[in-house]
């Protein structure tokens, strides 16, 4: 069962209270009777029942609290698996493979919105539309019909993996789950129905990868290469340390798989690459850190109090502060007034340059996640980013223009405002802001890497779910790339289902069922309190 | 001393002695009348002694006879002893007793209703055939009128539909009144809720030769209580609370009490050769006067 308004379940904390009214009411009760002689003796007293207040209740009492329950769970909108007719999910496929060529210089993915939203022309208007993006989604989307179709049109493939089994186990029998893809795994839930795109691709990738001490000051890499496709292939290997050094290309049968090994000289970040025409590019690199599982920043002078409350509520941060930093060396990220440094990623806070102007509206855009409601946040003083660079956060002008005011460029983002002034701040959109730079900058600082020696698995991306480390005593942890072949392999179909709109309009679920329920309750109790009395 | 009073009792929402009640008392007028005729009537008709306020008549001297009866001057005339003849007053009164406590204002309909009117329709019976009335109430005070004549049947009934109140010490107060009252027979309409100490007074006020009726009202919602859940129960008449869950099995429990004080009452009325009948406040009225009719005249 699902609920339109789960937050109006909190309405059950009411119950113990109902429950205790109830009590003290039947304790201030008294029935007057001709004799209680009749009944001397006969009662029994609430301790000598077990169960407390609720065993004291009679019947009126539990079917008023029957009736409040249902209440609650009516305000709470629920709605049976499937029940919800007039919704239609859609679960977009944004995993690496899809940015994969599908020909005339498109992506597969752009190629499977296009199918996607020419199906979509003949729903009707007030469809509603739960849109799932995997992997790196902030989560579903329920939105309407021309949302939808927008969000549908922006989507960008992503350079991480995605088992989409784990994304279609909640599909309950009858619901309409539209799958854009183009690797169809296999024991489907029969009322999924597939869009899929592109031919099956070739692919192969690290399944294992240990990076250690070889003394000397050298790191000792080794990683075992697998072929997922049904033909051979031919892969140059490149090992990442102080410098890049190539290890010859590599010819692997299909399915066979190959252990590679190399010393590189110590470097932040060292490890394996596998460079070539890839329908699955995640599982091309795999990199070590020897940061560890935190992501270092460095947060410049000045910085307002409310970046740092932002920064320091994020997980797998390590702050320093100063010029240098406390550890030496360079910050993965960095955090300042101005921006500089040698970070590989860098957030630049309140660069006054442009045209000022004062902001009646801002709204995200990607990789901001872009449903989240702006309305009410005020910035205070903006200036108009450099238009060439891609824009992050857009402001509206008083004369309704939208200008960006925050943007991205080859080091990091650039803000051109004071993010401390005006209250967004206080808004929750202000430390999700931070969360994706962080995700950012591990992207950038080659952390988003498929398999990381030592990391901890929350840390990884999605789909890194199925990235094993085997625990070895004495030694440092070998991670293991669990990839399914049948996602490597990106077995993709090019059936192009007929679409067809979602059963009768907007469900409403179980709610009226509920509040019946409810008032037939409340009717019977009073009934029977009359009867009584 | 009256007990305490926790809530108001209301008046019966019915006329106790309306249309309807005259409208079956018509009904049943001339079985009623029979009745007492061959029953209690016939004790007061037949009634001459040598006690009495209203001369009738004179009779020879017998040995034995009360020597204070003779007529002297009729001696001093004739010569020979007679003695003089009154009729018999206290043979010739109905004593009616009616419970009107607190406890009697229960069940659907309420339990002194139809009390009232069996208490009334013998009474009228009563008075129809010259036999005076001793209406004795238990209510919020007891009290008691002593009425003769059809011209009294008004006042009787007024004197009947006090307002319910007191308890089981003014229902005592009420039966003991009988006593030391000129009654030849008597009826006690009653729920009997007080039992022990009812039955002690109906005991103390009995008498060789003065037959008497029991008649026990009791509430369907006695003898078959609905399980209240959580309840605080007050006893209209003593005040006295009872706290907890009344399930079930307290009903049926509560509900066997009620008819085995139905037993005790009975077996009390066997035990001392006394009619007892049973009504539940359900039950017509003119039926349940008919039956203590029928009692009386059995036990005569």
């Amino acid at each position: 069962m699902t609920f339109a308004s789960p937050w109006a379940l909190l309405l059950l904390l009411g119950l113990p209270l109902l429950l205790f009214l109830e009590r003290m009411r039947l304790l201030r009760s008294q029935r007057p009777v001709a004799s209680a002689a009749l009944w001397r003796g006969l009662l029994r007293k609430p301790e000598e029942r077990s169960g407390g207040a609720l065993a004291s209740l009679d019947l009126p009492a539990g079917l008023r609290g029957a009736a409040f329950l249902l209440g609650a769970v009516g305000v709470a909108g629920p709605s049976l698996p499937g029940a919800g007719p007039g919704t239609l999910r859609i679960l977009l496929d944004r995993s690496a493979s899809m940015g994969a060529e599908a020909g005339e210089g498109r992506s597969r993915l752009s190629l499977a919105v296009e199918k996607a939203l020419h199906g979509l022309e003949a729903f009707p208007g007030d469809t509603r539309v739960v849109l799932e993006r995997p992997p790196l989604d902030p989560g579903p989307v329920s939105t309407d019909l021309a949302t939808a179709r927008r969000l549908l049109s922006e989507a960008e493939p992503t350079d991480a993996p995605l088992d989409l089994r784990t994304h279609l186990a909640p599909v309950a029998p009858g619901q309409e789950v539209l799958l854009v893809t183009d690797g169809v795994p296999p024991d489907l839930p029969p009322d999924v129905r597939v869009l899929a795109v592109g031919p099956p691709a070739d692919n192969a990738g690290f399944v294992a990868f240990e990076a250690e001490g070889a003394g000397a000051g050298e790191i000792g890499l080794w990683g075992l290469l697998r072929n997922f496709s049904a033909r051979g292939l031919e892969r140059e290997i490149v090992a990442t340390g102080a410098a890049e050094v190539s290890l010859g290309r590599v010819s692997l049968g299909p399915g066979e798989a190959r252990a590679l090994s190399a010393r590189v000289g110590p470097a932040p970040v060292v490890g394996l690459r596998c460079l070539g025409t890839d329908a699955l590019r995640a599982d091309d690199a795999v990199l070590a850190s020897a940061a560890g599982a935190s992501l270092r920043v460095r947060v410049g002078p000045g910085v307002p109090g409310p970046v740092l409350r932002a920064l320091a509520a994020q997980r797998g941060l390590a702050l320093e502060q100063g010029p240098k930093g406390v550890s030496g060396g360079s910050a993965d990220l960095e955090v300042g007034a101005r921006g500089e440094g040698s970070a590989r990623f860098r957030i630049a806070l309140d660069l006054l340059r442009g045209e000022p102007f004062e902001a009646t509206g801002v709204r995200f855009l990607s990789p901001l996640p872009e449903e989240i409601d702006l309305s009410g946040v005020r910035v205070g003083p903006v200036r108009i980013g450099p238009e060439e660079e891609r824009p992050l956060i857009l402001a509206r002008t008083p004369e309704g223009e939208e200008r960006p005011i925050a943007v991205e460029d080859d080091r990091g983002w650039v803000l051109h405002f004071d993010p401390s002034a005006g209250n967004w701040k206080d808004h929750p959109s202000f430390p999700v802001f931070f969360a994706v730079a962080a995700q950012r900058a591990r992207e950038r600082s080659g952390r988003v890497g498929f398999v990381r020696s030592g990391d901890p698995l929350p840390e990884l991306p999605g789909g890194a779910a199925r990235v094993g480390v085997l625990e070895r005593p004495g030694r440092p942890p070998l991670c293991v790339n669990l990839l399914s072949p049948e996602e490597s392999s990106l077995a993709g179909g090019t059936a192009e289902p007929v679409l067809r709109p979602p059963r009768g309009g907007r469900g409403k679920g179980l709610a009226p069922v509920a509040f019946l329920l409810a008032a037939g309750g409340v009717g019977v109790s009073l009934l029977l309190e009359a009867r009584r009395g | 001393m009256s007990p305490p009073r926790r809530f108001p009792i209301p008046r019966s929402r019915d006329e106790t002695f309306g249309e309807d009640f005259f409208r079956r008392i018509a009904r049943i007028r001339v079985r009623l009348a029979s009745g007492w005729e061959r029953g209690a009537g016939s004790l007061a008709g037949a009634g001459l002694s040598m006690r009495g306020v209203e001369f009738r008549d004179h009779r020879p001297y017998a040995p034995g006879d009360d020597p204070r009866s003779v007529d002297w001057n009729a001696f001093a005339r004739l010569g020979r002893p007679f003695v003089k003849l009154f009729r018999d007053e206290a043979r010739g009164t109905l004593g009616v007793v009616l419970d009107a406590t607190a406890s009697m204002a229960f069940g659907d309909p309420r339990k002194d209703l139809v009390a009232r009117r069996i208490a009334g329709a013998l009474g009228l019976a009563a008075l129809a055939s010259g036999t005076p009335v001793l209406a004795a109430l238990g209510a919020e005070r007891s009290s008691a009128r002593r009425l003769a004549g059809r011209a009294r049947a008004g006042a009787l009934l007024a004197h009947l539909d006090a307002p319910a109140g007191g308890g089981p010490a003014s229902l005592r107060e009420a039966i003991e009144r009988l006593g030391t009252a000129p009654v030849s027979s008597f009826v006690v309409v009653s729920d009997f809720l007080d039992r022990e100490g009812t039955l002690r007074a109906v005991e103390r006020v009995l008498r060789p030769g003065r037959p008497a009726v029991l008649v026990q009202v009791q509430s369907r919602a006695e003898l078959e209580p609905e399980a209240p859940g959580w309840v605080r129960l007050l006893d209209a008449e003593t005040g006295e609370a009872l706290e907890g869950l009344a399930d079930a099995a307290a009903a049926r429990e509560s509900g066997a009490r009620a008819r085995a004080l139905e037993e005790e009452v009975r077996g009390f009325a066997i035990r001392r050769r006394l009619g007892s009948v049973f009504v539940r406040s359900d039950r017509d009225f003119g039926d349940a006067a008919l039956e203590v009719v029928a009692r009386l005249e059995a036990l005569r």
